[in-house]
């Protein structure tokens, strides 16, 4: 059961305690040990004194002080979990310290208790918590987990409400429950002249999704909707005084998050059309462009591959290497346009191209090995060998590397060791 | 997410500020003026005419895979960041750039440590990890943070076009653990957990072993952790609300966690105690053994299934993570895998029980029933090489941009089974579990459990 000491583990309990109780706390670990020895402590823990009114003492309970009150109703929640008449009573006892002359430290700990048996009874004392400087977050902690229909409520209501970090809680709690509903009375905080109450808008809206959220965070970017909605540019909702200060990574974020929702959920066209809206944008932070790119190898392999070919007929060694891990995520047809003009990219992009795709190890690229492992380039012609010690040990992998493996040098070593791999004999 | 602002306790000694290191890449564009709508207005124009001509434009991409020294940041130099500092001052191929801590006196000992090691003075020391996340030379960062900053700082980063080495357990709730994983898909960023095991002889042996098949079908994994608390501070039973010291900036020690007063035993180390701020033993443990245990078995995506936990809370203090514990996962084909911590039934360790035998492994080695499953020679198939410790598979990775969303969602998985545990501890009733959903099956309350709502003004 939980909250018990277990027969199994007594030996060990000893030493927990004494770790634990240094100093003048040693009298009150002796006697705990003691009675622990003696047959056991009761099967709740700090079942003691507080036992008699623990909610009378949680009322006045201030950071600090004995825990021991605390610690027997959240025994006592913990052990209600089964039992619905137990935990109601419980959960009446928990509301009554919101609402009554109770401790901030007391009301805070009676939140945190109702995340384990809050019902939508509690719902309306824990929403008279929502702008409390104090005490928002432990309530909307509670409300934002709850499912039901009521706290879903209480927090859009909230928004009418709250103020400063309060409100931002609230703005973040929507956009974690994927509140459809919120959309609506989300839009309006876009266009309003605080960035941090702004920012968290376009977050929840990107967390949330759907045409009317992607249309949104698009008129922020000053980007156009989906051609297939037919609608006219919009209007850009941010304040310019914002718009200054915006952090774009949080906006092209949201929208990122838009374009997945709405592959998701069908939508591939138009996520396909957001990626490449991102892609193309001027504004758009690189590590969004990125995402973007990533999102197009994902649903739209040919334009990606068309991308990151463009990226290894460069010069630039690093860009290689992220278009070659890119190439390898890349599905058999929209790969093949790369390596087909693998011959004519620059050394380091095929030097590159040959390790990303190696790391693979996929069976349908045996061919293009076999091929590889002939290439002049040493470093091209060892990527492959080593690549074929990942794939599967076919005749035609076996031979290859048998005759390598014959050869002196860096070949005939990665030749070997990839022998050695398959578990073949030489 | 928190307006990035510069702290005024916050001297990056010289470091370009903030607005110098503006994350855009067109940031000198001055945005919102008349003349920038024009010209944005008429590109927009000709981006709609030239829609079908994609790609329109290939803009200058990215710092991707440096074909120099990577550039590190120390994110959380208490005891692990001291340690993780160290492993890559060591390495070559890397250069710490900046370090970053909420408790001032470690951060400026850090920063000593880092121009000591490298005979310069070019290490800079930050308070606040979004003005380290700002500087666009640093290409990674190395977080050693306590768990409730374990998924925010890391997500920041992805955003912001850096890598990340991260301690285990990936995240403090599965909520979390998600959000790290759609990130990391999303920007194809690079996060590499720092397991400490998955490396080692007797660790990459035992996968091996168990992955060549011979236990035959397999039907149970027991995976033993550490029981207690061990008061690694010196701080045990110092719960009296104090004013912090004025070399920790406490309100952002704290975060996104529930506020509560500052008292010594609350914050270094002895945090993972409390359930807030860490998981205890549980969570401590599940991302470094739980990670090897999934990685020999093959992450199986179709489970858990059902989780059953009991545990035994403290009777008294601060500190309310269980001492000891024991779950039970059931995943498909009945098997079962077990995580305890102080059950004598259970020894510290992984141990793999299949149709033919156990293979069993801890830090001091190998053991198997019958022993020959010991014996990989002596089946045929393919093996596994030698695994690099994860500092260095950080470092090649970012090197050669192989993504590690596979092994993060191992690291996921293992994470998830420690949060899992958890929620069954706390409601005391089996529960059952749609692992696509991630979520419980007719359980909302315990579905709620699996996120721990972030304070406000921060969030995922």
């Amino acid at each position: 059961m939980p909250g018990t000491l277990e027969p199994l583990n007594r030996a060990m309990q000893p030493r927990i305690l004494m770790s634990r109780t240094p100093g003048r706390d040693e009298g009150l670990a002796r006697l705990l040990l003691a009675l622990f020895l003696l047959g056991g402590l009761p099967g709740t823990p700090a079942a003691s004194a507080a036992d008699e009114d623990p909610f009378g003492r949680l009322r006045r309970y201030v950071e600090g002080e004995d825990r021991a009150p605390l610690m027997a109703i959240e025994a006592r929640v913990r052990n209600s979990a089964n039992n619905r008449l137990k935990a109601g009573e419980l959960e009446r006892d928990l509301m009554d310290i919101l609402v009554l002359d109770a401790t901030p430290d007391a009301r805070r700990f009676a939140c945190r208790q109702l995340r384990y048996i809050g019902t939508d009874r509690a719902v309306p004392a824990l929403a008279g918590l929502l702008d409390d400087p104090v005490l928002a977050h432990p309530a909307r902690a509670v409300l934002e987990a709850m499912p039901s229909a009521a706290a879903g409520a209480a927090l859009r209501q909230a928004l009418r409400t709250a103020r400063g970090d309060p409100l931002l809680g609230v703005i973040h709690a929507l956009g974690e429950r994927r509140d459809p509903v919120a959309v609506f009375l989300l839009i309006p905080w876009v266009s309003r002249d605080d960035p941090g109450v702004v920012q968290a808008a376009l977050g929840a809206l990107g967390r949330i999704g759907g045409d009317t959220a992607l249309q949104t965070l698009q008129a922020a970017a000053g980007l156009a909707p989906p051609p297939a909605l037919e609608l006219p540019p919009p209007r850009n909702p941010l304040a310019d005084k914002v718009r200054l200060r915006l952090d774009q990574a949080v906006l092209y974020d949201g929208l990122l998050s838009c374009a997945e929702i709405a592959a998701r959920g069908g939508g591939i066209t138009n996520a396909i059309e957001v990626y490449a809206q991102v892609y193309s944008a001027p504004l758009v932070p690189r590590p969004q462009r990125m995402a973007a790119v990533h999102g197009l190898v994902r649903h739209a392999p040919a334009r990606a591959a068309t991308i990151l070919l463009g990226w290894l007929r460069g010069q630039d060694p690093d860009l290689h290497a992220a278009a070659a891990a890119l190439v390898a995520q890349l599905p058999a047809d929209a790969r093949a346009v790369v390596l087909d003009l693998f011959d004519a990219l620059p050394a380091s992009a095929r030097v590159r191209l040959s390790s990303a795709l190696a790391a693979r190890a996929d069976p349908a690229l045996e061919a293009w090995f076999l091929r590889v492992t002939g290439s002049p380039e040493l470093s091209v012609r060892l990527e492959a060998l080593r690549a074929l010690g990942s794939l599967e040990a076919t005749p035609a992998v076996l031979e290859r590397l048998r005759e390598v493996s014959a050869e002196p040098g860096d070949a005939g070593a990665a030749a070997r060791e990839s022998l050695e791999r398959l578990g073949a004999p030489r | 997410m928190k307006t990035p602002g510069t702290n005024p306790g916050d001297s990056p000694r010289g470091a370009a500020s903030v607005s110098d290191c503006a994350p855009t890449l067109f940031a000198a564009i001055p945005q919102g003026t008349p003349a920038h709508r024009v010209r944005r207005r008429r590109f927009l124009q000709q981006l709609t005419l030239a829609v079908g001509a994609f790609p329109i434009l290939v803009p200058p991409v990215l710092r991707s895979a440096p074909s120099r020294e990577i550039a590190l940041a120390s994110i959380g130099v208490g005891d692990r960041g001291r340690a993780d500092l160290e492993t890559f001052l060591a390495e070559p191929g890397c250069r710490v750039l900046a370090v970053c801590d909420v408790d001032h006196e470690r951060a400026e000992a850090a920063k000593t440590r880092v121009n000591s090691h490298y005979g310069n003075r070019d290490c800079r020391v930050y308070y606040d990890f979004r003005n380290v996340l700002a500087r666009p030379d640093i290409d990674a960062v190395v977080l050693a943070l306590p768990n409730h900053w374990h998924a925010i700082p890391g997500l920041q980063a992805i955003r912001a076009g850096k890598d990340v080495y991260a301690e285990p357990p990936l995240a403090h709730s599965l909520r979390e653990g998600r959000a790290v994983i759609e990130a990391v898909r999303r920007y194809g960023g690079i996060w590499q957990m720092g397991d400490s095991l998955g490396h080692l002889e007797p660790h990459r042996r035992a996968v091996a072993c168990v992955r060549q098949g011979g236990l035959g079908a397999l039907r149970a994994i027991e995976i033993g952790l550490e029981a207690g608390h061990h008061d690694g501070a010196g701080t045990a039973g110092r719960e009296t609300p104090d004013r912090a010291p004025p070399a920790l900036d406490y309100e952002m020690w704290l975060g996104p966690a529930p506020w509560a007063p500052y008292c010594p035993a609350r914050v270094h180390h002895n945090w993972r105690w409390i359930r807030d701020t860490g998981g205890g033993q549980l969570m401590d443990g599940i991302g470094h053994e739980g990670v090897v245990a999934l990685e020999a078995w093959g992450v199986r995506p179709q489970g858990p299934l059902k989780i059953e936990a009991s545990g035994t809370f403290p009777m008294a203090g601060l500190w309310n993570s269980p001492t000891a514990f024991r779950i039970t996962v059931r995943y498909p084909n009945d098997v079962t895998l077990v995580i305890a911590a102080g059950h004598q039934d259970i020894r510290r360790g992984i141990r793999w029980i299949g149709d033919r035998g156990w293979i069993r492994v801890d830090r001091q080695g190998l053991e198997a029933e019958p022993k020959g499953l010991l014996d990989e020679s002596s089946r045929p198939g393919k093996r596994p090489g030698p695994m690099l410790p994860p500092h260095r598979r950080l470092l090649e990775s970012i090197r050669s941009r192989r993504p590690t969303l596979d092994s993060l969602v191992v690291a996921h998985h293992a994470a998830a089974l420690g949060h899992l545990g958890q929620v069954a501890m706390d409601l005391g009733r089996p529960l059952r579990f749609d692992p696509e959903a991630e979520a419980f099956i007719l359980d909302p309350v315990a579905t709620g459990l699996l996120a721990a709502p972030c304070r406000e003004p921060w969030s995922l």
